[in-house]
């Protein structure tokens, strides 16, 4: 690895993790902001002008908390399960391509971290970790609470994972690659979504199975305040609850991110942005482009949860295998028969 | 690359195909018919769907001995040439084990019926997964292929094994059986690993030639694989220091899933140790020997203090098992293509003859077999010449059989077995399976005892057995006198084979 | 070729630091001051009676089981579905649809046992 690759890679690495933490920290205020509006409240609005600085107050607070544990938890694995569930979502930033490559006097610098060939899997890989920290956490806590939301948590987001896998395996199908880079430039003529049925309905699937993999409303049986207290997080407290806190929306801010990617051209605007001469110039336009259809699915997480009541238990699973399932895996089916058939 | 399958192509995989293609529809039909329905359907439909695979097989063996008429090409596509072998001898293995699989069927439609909550469906459907993967097992050239088919055939018998989840005994053994055979199934996964790790090949004629005379014998990572590889064989088998869960979970299992694993997995777990032969590290040769006379003693002095029949049988089947590694010392150790086609033979047909035997004996445990278990003994069968005389004359041949005596086929397929091993300068092995067999003769005729000069017991019901149950065993009691008065009727069908 | 594996060993170097860094913050910085009530478990007021790592229900293993079946599966139709495109190029496309379309009914065939069988009943 030369020292200028060495250099790109850290630049990337300082730029894409920072926008990830940056956005899921800010989104901790717009859940807050949104929930007011959509409930005729003020929100927060005491810290800076329109409560701007209200995440930072509250990262303050969080660092200065008292750590408790209860008696009969498992120290290590308690201390584990925050770590174990924030990081696969910050790792999941490595292979996302937030903007087109830089093309430089020749040279091509993908602007993904990683630009790996096996990006998909290494999404999906770091996905079915997500479970770990969860599951460590409501078990560690040794409060039934706890237990009860990590069980149901972990099966959720199992269930879902199925029909998330077959739906991310049609988007291979339509572009034949698992780079993510060559999938979102698949889509440069025409975004996945619009590829009318396969493309549309995969997009529902994946859309619905990232609020469950996320567990965010309506699929939050994990914590599901009115019977679990706060689920697998009910023991946690200062940084270890934040690390929860920020692993959630960091998850979100990936799963958007990924939506982006797979349905909705990534960077690329009707071939605007793609015309760019100038490849500065290209690349920060992409980048604001990808960054405002992450925004508009952030902003789609947070209306839903403050719009949509609550599955039961049951409806979910019906909905994870009855209902997801075999539509995903018909939906493969006919893609397969499109793209063989030389129709896509 | 071509993608093409050719006509030879499905030719070759027609038993397979046919297997599969019924025993998804088994499900099928288990899934959306009513229990009456299912209980009248299905026997009858596995029974079609083993006989046309049992055709497809003899019909491939036909067209694949020399001088009968072939197909245009017998040459396997593209596809199929890495990982399968079209020939005799795995027409020869479908056709065993598609007869076995059929004849397990007969045997357990009555004794299904006996059952609390007879498991239609699953039951027929595991039972024609268990052929599929055994002949995929035989067929497979690549190691990874049989993998799967060992695999496929291993869920199919822990599942069957724990059948009868209601039952302490069943589940038992279903567990025992699952633990054990999961840990074989990793251990042959594991040297395969490493024998891809030192040969770079997991096909399996490459890696015979590698380690065929004049070559350098397989050494470090390869010879540790094939050692490996070789522990999980015969732990199928049931090989002497690899046996202790025969008993248990024979004694444990439905008796028709008994007869299945003693005939069934012994025929697979034989046609791959044939096969792989070549793979087996040459430092540890010596061994095969001991294993054999290991497993010998222990089958015949564990047998002899059973009153349990069904672990009388697994003890004999241990013993069993180490006659043929009698054989199977003349093509590890054996000179030249000479005494090692003659022990190839010898293997075939004792496992024939052995499979035959076994599914008669089972047959009738598994039509007396009533609730209580108690009358699988010594107990139970007394004086059952004078109640059944139809049973009693079966059991009793299949017990000749197994002992080797003269008008039966067990005698011939012992005396193939040690001619091959004693040509092949196998003394030692050959003498002590000759004591073996004298040793069995006792508990053997212990059987005969009981049937015969022992008075019955006050009740005594027998249950009836179905038409198909007594067809079984009736075909495999005259099979095993027409094989003992006229041992060439399975010994020319054998002489192509090649490997 | 591995190279390209380089940025995310770096990345996970970032990530671990970062949450490192979190945690020790936190456990350094905070006060504590621990007492009984504090260090005993939240059941809303009520002192717990039993240790919570009891059994629980065997749906959970039942789906953890079926996940893997069906992961392991769609694992297998990674690579049918990303050479898809490649082999229709190449004039190959029927034969690895009908190979798709067989694997799927199989697949298809299993949900639906687990499905009729109840497997996937919540009540």
């Amino acid at each position: 690895m030369t020292t200028a690759a060495l250099i790109a890679t850290l630049v990337k690495i300082a730029v894409f993790f920072g926008i990830t933490i940056s956005l899921a920290a800010v989104s901790t205020l717009f859940e807050r902001k949104i929930s007011a509006w959509i409930q005729q409240r003020y929100g927060p609005n005491r810290v800076g002008p329109w409560g701007v600085l209200q995440p930072l107050a509250d990262g303050l607070k969080f660092i200065f908390k008292e750590e408790v544990a209860p008696a009969g938890a498992n120290r290590l694995l308690f201390r584990l399960a925050p770590a174990m569930a924030a990081a696969p979502a910050f790792m999941t930033v490595a292979v996302v391509p937030f903007t087109f490559p830089l093309i430089l006097d020749g040279t091509r610098i993908p602007m993904a971290i990683a630009d790996i060939d096996i990006g998909v899997l290494f999404f999906m890989a770091m996905g079915s970790l997500a479970v770990y920290g969860i599951m460590l956490g409501g078990w560690a806590s040794n409060n039934k609470y706890s237990l009860l939301g990590g069980l149901r948590s972990s099966a959720q987001m199992i269930s879902y994972e199925l029909a998330m896998m077959v739906s991310v395996i049609t988007v291979l199908t339509l572009a034949g690659s698992m780079n993510l880079t060559r999938i979102f430039e698949a889509q440069i003529p025409l975004w996945n979504i619009a590829v009318f049925p396969v493309g549309t309905i995969a997009f529902g699937i994946f859309l619905i199975a990232a609020f469950a993999e996320t567990n965010r409303h309506p699929f939050d049986l994990a914590e599901c305040e009115t019977e679990l207290v706060g689920g697998f997080h009910t023991e946690y407290s200062s940084m270890k609850f934040a690390l929860f806190f920020l692993g959630e929306y960091s998850a979100m801010v990936m799963m958007s991110g990924l939506i982006t990617t797979f349905f909705l051209g990534g960077p690329s605007l009707f071939g605007l942005v793609n015309g760019i001469e100038d490849p500065w110039i290209k690349v920060l336009a992409g980048l604001g482009v990808f960054l405002a259809k992450v925004c508009f699915f952030l902003f789609l997480f947070i209306w839903v949860r403050w719009t949509i009541p609550r599955f039961r238990w049951d409806q979910l699973m019906h909905l994870g295998w009855k209902l997801l399932l075999p539509l995903s895996l018909a939906n493969l089916l006919l893609a397969g028969t499109l793209v063989a058939t030389g129709v896509l | 690359m071509d993608f093409r399958l050719t006509t030879t192509d499905l030719h070759a995989l027609l038993p397979l195909v046919i297997l599969s293609a019924g025993a998804c529809l088994v499900l099928l039909i288990d899934l959306f018919l009513r229990e009456e329905a299912r209980s009248r359907v299905l026997p009858p439909l596995t029974s079609l769907i083993l006989l046309g695979a049992l055709g497809a097989g003899i019909e491939q063996y036909i067209s694949l001995s020399p001088g009968s008429f072939r197909f245009p090409s017998e040459r396997l596509g593209p596809l199929l040439t890495p990982i399968w072998r079209h020939q005799v001898f795995t027409a020869v293995g479908a056709i065993l084990l598609c007869g076995i699989a059929l004849a397990v069927h007969w045997i357990s439609t009555s004794w299904l019926r006996e059952e609390d909550r007879p498991a239609y469906g699953e039951y027929q459907c595991l039972l024609l997964l268990f052929p599929i993967g055994t002949i995929l097992l035989i067929g497979a050239r690549n190691l990874m292929l049989a993998f799967v088919g060992l695999e496929i055939f291993s869920v199919a018998l822990y599942v069957l094994t724990a059948m009868r989840r209601t039952r302490s005994r069943a589940v038992e053994a279903g567990l025992k059986y699952f633990l054990l055979g999961a840990f074989a199934a990793a251990i042959f996964l594991y040297g395969s690993a490493l024998i891809y790790a030192g040969k770079g090949t997991l096909d399996l004629p490459d890696l015979g030639a590698i380690s065929r005379e004049g070559l350098p014998a397989p050494v470090g990572l390869a010879a540790l694989g094939g050692g490996i590889l070789f522990l999980a064989l015969f732990f199928k088998a049931s090989v002497a220091p690899f046996h202790m869960w025969t008993p248990d979970v024979y004694q444990g299992a439905p008796t028709p899933i008994t007869a299945l694993m003693s005939t069934g997995t012994k025929t697979a777990a034989f046609f791959l140790l044939i096969t792989a032969a070549r793979l087996f590290p040459h430092e540890i040769l010596p061994l095969i020997p001991i294993l054999a006379i290991v497993s010998i003693l222990v089958g015949n002095a564990g047998a002899l203090r059973q009153t349990d029949l069904k672990r009388l049988l697994a003890y004999s089947g241990v013993a069993h098992a180490g006659y043929l590694l009698v054989a199977y010392c003349a093509i590890a150790l054996g000179q030249g293509h000479q005494d090692a086609h003659t022990a190839i033979r010898a293997i075939l047909y004792y496992l024939a003859v052995y499979g035959i035997t076994n599914l008669a004996a089972f047959g009738v445990l598994a039509w007396l077999e009533r609730r209580e278990e108690s009358v699988l003994t010594f107990e139970g069968i007394r004086g059952l010449g004078r109640r059944n005389p139809f049973c009693a004359a079966v059991l009793a041949l299949a017990a000749l059989s197994l002992a080797g005596i003269p008008p039966t086929a067990g005698f011939w397929a012992k005396y193939q077995v040690f001619a091959a091993a004693l040509s092949a300068g196998q003394t030692t092995a050959a003498v002590v399976g000759i004591l073996g067999s004298v040793v069995g003769l006792y508990y053997y005729l212990r059987i005969l005892v009981a049937l015969y000069f022992e008075p019955a017991p006050e009740e005594a019901r027998i249950p009836a057995a179905g038409f198909a149950g007594a067809l079984t065993l009736g075909l495999s009691g005259a099979a095993i006198l027409l094989f003992g008065i006229f041992p060439s009727l399975l010994v020319d069908p054998l002489i192509h084979i090649r490997l | 070729m591995l190279a390209d594996y380089v940025p995310i060993l770096i990345l996970l170097l970032v990530v671990i630091g970062f949450v490192v860094f979190n945690l020790a913050v936190s456990e350094i910085l905070g006060r504590r001051r621990a007492t009984r009530g504090k260090a005993s478990t939240y059941e809303c007021g009520i002192d717990p009676e039993t240790n919570a790592r009891g059994r629980f229900s065997v749906k959970f293993f039942l789906v953890a089981v079926l996940f893997i079946l069906f992961d392991i599966e769609s694992v297998f139709l990674i690579p049918l579905g990303v050479n898809l495109k490649a082999f229709a190029a190449a004039g190959a496309g029927t034969f690895l649809l009908v190979e798709m379309i067989l694997f799927m009914v199989v697949l298809g065939l299993g949900l639906a046992y687990i499905w009729r069988k109840g497997g996937l009943e919540w009540d």
